[in-house]
């Protein structure tokens, strides 16, 4: 049985078959009709005749000696497209209108066709009807249509398109490159885009990129203004008290009442006045150097107490400067009782450690602080005795009383937490006393309120001070500070009233009027 | 057995031993926390001979961590002096300062009376001139807090403040009826619940922190 | 008055004015004074605590004491040492041992001193006020005293629910436990605000005693200047 070449994928098919059966391209062309009204196209759905059965139809001879060429071309060796072509246009005596790899059958359907179409002349326009018009794009299409291609259309382009040389599509035009869609990827076409943008956003986008340029670039500080509100309320409140404190100084006038004991300094002074002759008490000095001014005015009277009932005093510190205050406070505040060290009182220093240290307290206190601050055994070697002070004492519940003079809360707390309940349980008769600073008064009273109590007196600050003065009539170094000390307080009240009444009466001055406000609106 | 200095670890996944680092430290401070704290509690003699003596090897260590620190102290102020930075003529004002002092107590001892003219001339002058500028900042303080946070906190706050002033001092001799009842009342009832409650919620407070520590939750040595 | 104390006064005077120079404004005066002063502290800190602590805990011991105190002397002295190497970038991780044991040490008492010294007292405390058979100095009147008692229970409470409960952020929508919850905190905040006032008064009270007693030193030593100038 004879075969045919499939034109489109080159496989042999038999000779009967239509179309072929790899890729169902056409074997044979469809057949051109004899007439011109044959030969307008069918104006079915597809457009595309339907074919008719070869052994229906009759063959024509072009066709039979096209098939008698493709025997005759199939004994022949393969040759290229090129040399084919070649051949046809020798053939046709049409040299360079053969496009390349073209099977001569379609090139002898288009040149007939060619030939009947010239035969028909197309019809004349109607003059009674007008040839319709152009239609008119808008003006974004128009512009779409400029702006993908930049030609005003696609057809007049094909002509000066490539013929394609290789491949089923050999040619014809307009054929894709796939190399160089396939190097040359690129994405879609951007288009000019016109957004609308508000004046607010433009502001925005200005602002958006100044941070983004300044970002890495150092700003300039802004300068401060060398004198400020905040200076001159400063300064103007440091002269008002100052002023007020220093004219009381040197304008004393009428001295001033002391207060009235309180029941925490009249209990006070009842445990010193409960002290056996040659009590020992010991004296802890745990206060910093900076609040020796109200400290020193609290205390001078307690201690004055404490040395008129004749005391042994031990004074420690659980502060490194607490001894240097203590031996001070005794030689500079009580000469008149002429307090000696090592007989009349022991000074045994520094003991570190903070809350740790007074636990030692508690324990062993030869241990602790087995020497005084001038270096001397305090209790007792091979060449001297016990200090007089420290005779019969091990640890802090031998002591007939504790007598505390500190500035910071958490001290005083140490020392209620880990000494007083040591004190209460080795010793019906000790005691736990303060003498503390004013802004350490609502932190200790809860410990003084305790049932059982856990302090069993206690001065606090100048006001204290004074009152325990009163009682025991001691009052030169409270009296030296006490009326300026009302003459500071009261100013600092009237202060913050002042500044209260303005602040709260500014605003209401400074309020915009009904009438104004409606103005303005 | 560890990868780094002080650590102990204890085997390894491939070996099937626990294969958590613990380093030496937690161990001596969960330790040592754990004996010292249960000598408040048990009433055992040779627990208590073992607390006293960890609390005094501690005290004595608290003394040399001072030593540290003032040795740290001179060390970063002689770095500034040397190296040419700004305020290095601060830097050696301190050092001669300490240098004196460390002679002058040194030698003479820390009551001796140059010692004390020392203490008496250059350290209550300054400490004390530091508290007396704080009179100015707090009126400065409570003028401002009017000024910038006029709610009824703040407005209690400072009302309370001008009763006690006014009630501590002598107000020039005046007697204002209630005034110091009044005071004493805040002092006991209102003022010592506020403080109480404070108490218990610092002490609250510490328990939990110190608990964090005996447990190895919380390290603050590793530095 | 001998020439040192002379010029003792005159060097107090002269630093006291340059501490108040702080009310203008930092200036180098001030740093010089604050700098003179730090460096006296820490001379004075050293000496004391060389010769009060540790000669006496750890080299009188090691030399002149018994075999058992000699003993007990070396492990703070090796201690010591290690903590030493905190001065080292380099070593300052041998230091971490010493510091360990300061931390089980100083967190153990605090704990011990917390539970036994406040907490237990503190809450028995609160409730001893109910206790009207026992009398207090104050409320001598039963029932001011229940009165006072009802406000120091509600305050205490209200105070530690603030602490705990109040500083979180508050939900828009609160379920009843939590507006309880918020009105408790804002009776505990009038509390505080009561507390913290005092507190104030109390600050400032213990400074302007200081503020007397500087004034004082200086008028006191203007007088001692200006008055033998006026009479001459």
């Amino acid at each position: 049985m004879a075969e045919i070449n499939c034109p489109l994928c080159g496989k042999a098919n038999p000779d009967d078959f239509e179309v072929c059966q790899y890729c169902q391209a056409r074997l044979k062309p469809l057949l051109a009709p004899d007439s011109a009204e044959e030969n307008s196209l069918p104006q079915d759905e597809t457009g595309v005749e339907e074919p008719t059965s070869p052994a229906a139809a009759e063959i024509p001879e072009w066709l039979q000696e096209l098939r008698q060429d493709e025997d005759s071309l199939e004994l022949e060796p393969e040759r290229s497209s090129d040399e084919l072509a070649a051949d046809i246009s020798e053939a046709t005596g049409d040299a360079g209108s053969i496009p390349t790899g073209t099977p001569d059958w379609i090139y002898e359907v288009e040149q007939e066709t060619q030939r009947d179409f010239d035969h028909i002349e197309p019809p004349p326009p109607s003059p009674a009807e007008p040839g319709p018009e152009p239609a008119a794009l808008p003006d974004w299409l128009e512009s779409i249509r400029l702006g993908l291609h930049g030609t005003p259309g696609l057809a007049s382009s094909q002509a000066t398109e490539p013929v394609e040389s290789t491949g089923p599509l050999a040619g014809l035009r307009g054929v894709l490159a796939a190399d160089a869609l396939i190097s040359r990827s690129r994405g879609p076409a951007t288009r000019p885009a016109k957004l609308r943008v508000s004046a607010n956003q433009l502001v925005h986008i200005d602002l958006l990129r100044e941070l983004v340029e300044s970002e890495g670039k150092s700003q300039p500080l802004p300068q401060k203004p060398s004198i400020s509100s905040e200076h001159i309320l400063r300064w103007g409140i440091a002269l008002a008290v100052c002023l007020a404190v220093v004219w009381s100084i040197i304008f004393p006038g009428q001295p001033a009442a002391l207060p009235a004991f309180q029941e925490e300094t009249a209990e006070l002074n009842r445990l010193i006045e409960q002290l056996p002759d040659g009590g020992q008490v010991l004296v802890a000095f745990d206060y910093e150097p900076g609040e020796f001014a109200e400290l020193d005015a609290a205390a001078s009277a307690v201690i004055d107490h404490l040395m008129i009932q004749g005391a042994y005093l031990t004074l420690v510190s659980t502060t490194p400067l607490g001894p240097v205050l203590a031996e001070r406070f005794i030689e500079e505040l009580q000469p008149v009782h002429h307090y000696t060290a090592g007989v009349q009182y022991v000074n045994l220093g520094y003991i570190p450690g903070g809350t740790a240290s007074l636990v030692m307290l508690t324990g062993n206190m030869p241990r602790a602080l087995p020497y005084t601050i001038e270096g001397l055994a305090a209790w007792g070697s091979e060449s001297q005795p016990v200090l007089p002070p420290l005779q019969g004492i091990q640890n802090v519940g031998d002591y007939d009383l504790v007598m505390v003079l500190v500035d910071d809360p958490d001290v005083a707390r140490a020392w209620v937490e880990q000494v007083e309940p040591f004190i209460s349980s080795s010793s019906p008769q000790g005691s736990l006393g303060m003498v503390i600073s004013a802004q350490l008064e609502p932190i200790i009273r809860p410990y003084y309120d305790a049932n059982p109590r856990q302090i069993h007196g206690f001065v606090a600050g100048l006001r204290g001070g004074a009152s325990y003065a009163r009682l025991n009539g001691r009052e030169e170094l409270v009296r030296s500070y006490w009326d300026s000390f009302g003459v500071g307080l009261f100013m600092a009240v009237l202060l913050m009233l002042v500044a209260g009444l303005m602040y709260s009466t500014y605003p209401l001055l400074t309020r915009p009027s009904k009438s104004d406000s409606e103005v303005k609106g | 057995m560890g990868n780094y200095p002080g650590s102990l670890g204890w085997g390894s996944p491939e070996t099937g031993w626990c294969s958590v680092k613990f380093p030496f430290s937690v161990a001596v401070a969960i330790g040592i926390g754990l004996i010292t704290l249960a000598g408040y509690f048990l009433n055992i003699p040779v627990l208590q001979t073992l607390r006293m003596a960890l609390i005094e090897w501690a005290t004595t260590l608290a003394a040399v961590a001072l030593l540290v620190g003032i040795a740290n102290l001179f060390t970063i102020h002689w770095n500034k002096l040397t190296s040419g930075k700004v305020g290095g003529l601060y830097s050696a004002i301190l050092i001669v300062s300490l240098v004196l002092t460390l002679g002058v107590v040194g030698w003479f001892g820390p009551t001796h009376t140059y010692s004390k003219w020392i203490f008496n001339n250059v350290q209550l002058p300054v400490e004390g001139s530091l508290l007396a500028l704080l009179a100015i900042i707090l009126v400065v303080a409570g003028v401002r807090l009017l000024r910038l946070r006029s709610n009824m906190l703040s407005i209690i706050f400072i009302i309370t403040a001008m009763v006690i002033l006014l009630a501590t001092g002598p107000l020039f001799g005046i007697s204002v009826p209630g005034l110091t009842e009044l005071r004493s009342w805040i002092a006991q009832v209102p003022a010592m619940a506020g403080a109480r409650g404070l108490l218990l919620g610092i002490g609250l407070g510490i328990v939990a922190a110190g608990l964090r520590v005996l447990i190895g939750s919380d390290r603050p040595y590793r530095g | 008055m001998s020439n040192l104390d002379i010029f003792g006064a005159i060097l107090g005077f002269a630093l006291t004015l340059m501490v108040f120079s702080y009310l203008i404004g930092d200036n180098p005066l001030f740093r010089v004074a604050i700098h003179i002063f730090i460096g006296v502290t820490a001379g004075f800190v050293c000496i004391i605590v060389i010769n009060n602590v540790l000669l006496p805990r750890m080299i009188v011991p090691l030399i002149s004491g018994s075999m058992e105190e000699r003993l007990l002397a070396i492990i703070p002295m090796l201690l010591g040492w290690l903590l030493l190497t905190k001065i080292s970038p380099r070593l300052a991780t041998f230091g971490n041992i010493p510091v360990a044991f300061l931390v089980g040490v100083a967190a153990a008492v605090a704990i011990g001193g917390a539970v036994l010294g406040t907490l237990f007292p503190q809450i028995n405390a609160t409730i001893a006020i109910f206790d009207l058979t026992t009398s207090r100095g104050f409320d001598t009147n039963k029932g001011l005293q229940l009165v006072n008692g009802i406000i120091i229970l509600v305050g205490t409470v209200t105070t530690l629910a603030y602490f705990h409960f109040g500083t979180g952020p508050q939900q828009a929508n609160p379920t009843g436990l939590q507006s309880l919850l918020r009105g408790f905190n804002q009776v505990g905040q009038v509390f505080i605000a009561i507390t913290f006032g005092f507190l104030f008064a109390g600050v400032y009270s213990a400074a302007m005693v200081a503020l007397v007693e500087r004034l004082s030193f200086i008028v006191d030593f203007l007088k001692s200047v200006l008055l033998p100038l006026l009479s001459t």
